[in-house]
């Protein structure tokens, strides 16, 4: 189980990105962080991870999350990291096991089994000794995944991982999301997108600068909650995808 | 011809000749190494700050009557602070913070070295000097290096994860403060030990210039420290040939040659090489 108790992340200068947000989460779900732009839905995640400025508590199966910082891996964006570094796909998802790795150890050949067999599982063995900045966007997302796999976490955080990337390499990503799901681990992701909302989640976490709603998808993916979540910045396209959502 | 058997049969015969030989080699070698988790961390500009910021610690260790590396590297360090607590403490962004602390340390030095009766040579330490490097000082390298090295060697998965993605390293739990201080600290006690050799001005040139050459020859980490290592030395050996040949300051033709090398990398290495690019372009 993880807690989150009154998890506030304030920026520098006094902007608040969220508030006062209370959760508890079961293991082994796949959570869909979603809501409008700027309503706090990346700075949650990175409130829960403390990378941003927080206050409030974070605990996981009943101790302080950063007890298990080896076990958490994060999938940023993309576009946050610098593609033209000099290094290999292989070298890239080896990094994935540097964490469970004591200081002055190399990686081994255990680690480098891991690091194969995450390649493997996204598909990614043809593209293996090409350096990173030769890949598209997609595959490289699929590199970041393959990375968090070879690390071998209980916790998956992912920052719009479907961002910019085609329908193949986003269905190369669900399905083994939803396999990692299936063997107890819990994903969160945060969703920019309304659509697909509905097969890729178990729990729908909705947040505009506090958490709207939280629940099962199908309990939580209303129209009401929409409104709640969006007001403003409801966009002509919501309606349409509500209605799309409604018929399904 | 005839000067490079003379360079080596003065390499043979005389001592100190050997001494900045393998001075030369030794900080070409340390430079090129350090340098790529210099650029690739985008601390170029730090390191040149560092190297002009320890100009005052030279002249105070004078004046106390201590090692110079003592002073230097204190207050290589103390520009780093400052630098960062400038950028923390104020909307003041970081190149601007490099500067003005770079400047005013500078400037400190260089009023502490005019107006201080002393022996030291400001060309020197502004340009390098090789063949004056002492005993100890050449002692001091070795030791630096060697640990600088060491310490890569040890720490190098650490070292690699947080250049390249500092934020996966600090979820995960590794230690990404401590090795960005130990990378700070390397830096500069390179930075200080460069100072006899390549001198102030010139030092961040050893420490980028075969680094980003090597970054055009390779797509790969390890591999990009064996080539900038080897330019550096190369470099190093080059720029004292023409140093003792010609009689000038070694840091200006080191880093001459490095530039030399990276021109004609940055034209025709065969993967990103401008003029090979544009070949293959005409050719398809």
């Amino acid at each position: 189980m993880l807690e989150i108790k009154e998890l506030s992340v304030v920026y520098p200068g006094g902007v608040h990105a969220i508030t006062n947000v209370n959760l508890s989460l079961s293991e082994g779900l796949v959570y869909g962080v979603i809501g409008p732009s700027g309503g706090g839905k990346s700075s949650l995640i990175k409130g829960i991870l403390d990378l941003v400025p927080r206050k409030g508590e974070v605990t996981f199966r009943g101790r302080k999350l950063s007890d298990f910082s080896k076990s958490i891996a994060y999938v940023e964006q993309s576009d946050s990291i610098d593609r033209n570094f000099p290094i290999t796909v292989f070298q890239c998802v080896l990094m994935g096991t540097y964490p469970n790795l004591k200081l002055f150890r190399k990686s081994g050949i255990q680690e480098r089994k891991a690091t194969e067999d995450a390649i493997e599982l996204l598909g990614l063995s043809e593209y293996k000794n090409r350096q990173i900045g030769e890949l598209s966007g997609g595959q490289f997302q699929r590199v970041l995944l393959a990375r968090a796999l070879a690390q071998n976490p209980l916790l998956y955080f992912m920052d719009e991982p479907f961002e910019g990337i085609d329908v193949h390499n986003e269905s190369v990503i669900v399905k083994v999301i939803q396999e990692l799901a299936a063997r107890g681990k819990t994903v969160f992701i945060v969703h920019h997108g309304l659509d697909k909302v509905i097969p890729y989640f178990d729990e729908l976490i909705m947040v505009n600068q506090k958490v709207i709603a939280h629940g099962t998808v199908e309990k939580t993916f209303t129209k009401e909650n929409f409104y709640k979540t969006f007001h403003n910045q409801l966009p002509s396209l919501f309606k349409e995808e509500t209605t799309t959502i409604q018929q399904n | 011809m005839n000067s490079l058997i003379g360079f080596y049969e003065d390499l043979i015969n005389y001592s100190f000749l050997r001494d900045a030989f393998f001075v030369s080699l030794v900080l070409g070698v340390g430079c090129g190494i350090m340098g790529c988790f210099i650029i690739m961390r985008g601390l170029s500009l730090m390191g040149d700050a560092i190297s002009h910021a320890v100009i005052p610690g030279v002249a105070i260790s004078y004046i106390l009557k201590i090692n110079y590396l003592v002073g230097a590297v204190a207050f290589g360090v103390l520009a780093a602070l400052g630098m960062g607590y400038i950028k923390e403490n104020s909307k003041i962004k970081n190149d601007t913070a490099i500067g003005i602390v770079f400047s005013a340390f500078l400037a400190l030095g260089i009023l502490l070295i005019t107006k201080i009766e002393s022996p030291i040579d400001l060309n020197n330490i502004l340009f390098g000097n090789v063949l004056t490097v002492k005993a100890g000082e050449r002692l001091a390298t070795y030791i630096a290096v060697a640990s600088i090295l060491i310490l890569i060697l040890l720490f190098y998965k650490e070292m690699l994860l947080t250049t390249f993605d500092p934020i996966m390293a600090k979820v995960s739990g590794l230690p990404v403060k401590f090795i960005n201080y130990m990378i700070m600290t390397m830096l500069t006690i390179i930075t200080v030990v460069s100072l006899q050799t390549v001198g102030a001005i010139l030092v961040v040139a050893m420490l980028i210039t075969p680094a980003a050459t090597a970054y055009l020859l390779t797509n790969q980490f390890k591999k990009m420290m064996w080539f900038s290592a080897i330019i550096g030395a190369v470099a190093a050996i080059i720029g004292l040939y023409f140093s003792v040949t010609y009689n000038l300051p070694s840091g200006v033709v080191i880093v001459l040659s490095a530039a030399v090398i990276f021109t004609f990398v940055f034209f025709l290495s065969p993967k990103n090489g401008i003029l090979i690019n544009y070949i293959k372009d005409k050719k398809q």
